[in-house]
């Protein structure tokens, strides 16, 4: 059972992070900003501020590692990737978030 | 991220706040240069990525305070690991105290004597008052 104040706007901001790393394997904050416009077809978008406190907290907790790197333009900037301990709160996070998109849908649905 | 890393995050506050720093502008920097491209000016691209990333101030604060909270949390986590780990190996714990005790001990007791004689012989003593006695 699923609990709303888990699946919160941060928790899907996780996902899409943790995702998004999954698909490309080693992005900046502004890559995942452009990744997941794209990807989602110009629908959702990542507020910049918020990015960048999600990143460091997922870090810490040992989710994804950081690496600065140049840039394909030769610009100096801070890369992510995904560790294991990341790989495995990405399943958990995809789950949590079919969970609630199920219920939402059944609430829905309901007549 | 390891322990070092939190450590290091600590110790060096300003060269951390510097990177936080250069991450963000690395971030604002690759915006305008995409504006840049896309035909912009780069007056105009300049003011369009500041305003799409928001108060660069609170995201720092922000942004430390992920780092800093959460070395807090898990030194915590770690210290009580540390104790559990120590309960449970009673004789290790043992041993390790004993070992410590007994070197603070005898490095506190050896620099107490030689601190006393050798290295401030006579202090706060009225060296003028002192005489020496000779048995004739």
């Amino acid at each position: 059972m699923q609990t709303m104040a888990r699946n919160d706007l941060q928790g899907s901001l996780d996902l899409l992070v943790l995702k998004s790393l999954a698909q490309l394997g080693e992005l900046h904050g502004y890559g995942i900003v452009l990744h997941v416009q794209s990807a989602s077809d110009q629908l959702l978008s990542v507020e910049e501020g918020s990015l960048y406190p999600a990143l460091h907290r997922m870090e810490m907790s040992g989710w994804i590692r950081s690496e600065w790197k140049l840039t394909e333009t030769s610009r100096k900037a801070k890369y992510y990737s995904l560790t294991k301990s990341g790989r495995a709160e990405l399943e958990k996070a995809e789950k949590s978030f079919e969970q609630l998109v199920k219920g939402i849908r059944a609430i829905l649905r309901y007549a | 991220m390891s322990v070092f890393r939190r450590i290091k995050n600590k110790v060096t506050r300003s060269q951390h706040q510097q990177e936080i720093n250069d991450e963000l502008q690395s971030h604002i920097e690759m915006r305008i240069a995409d504006a840049v491209a896309g035909g912009m000016s780069p007056e105009e691209a300049r003011r369009d990525a500041l305003i799409r990333f928001g108060n660069q101030g609170v995201v720092r604060e922000r942004v430390t305070e992920a780092d800093a909270g959460m070395f807090w949390d898990s030194l915590v986590r770690d210290l009580l690991y540390a104790a559990r780990q120590l309960r449970r190996t009673p004789a290790f714990t043992f041993t390790a105290l004993v070992t410590l005790i007994l070197a603070i001990g005898a490095n506190v007791v050896t620099f107490s004597v030689l601190n006393a004689i050798i290295l401030r012989p006579q202090e706060g003593s009225a060296s003028a008052a002192l005489y020496t006695v000779v048995l004739r």
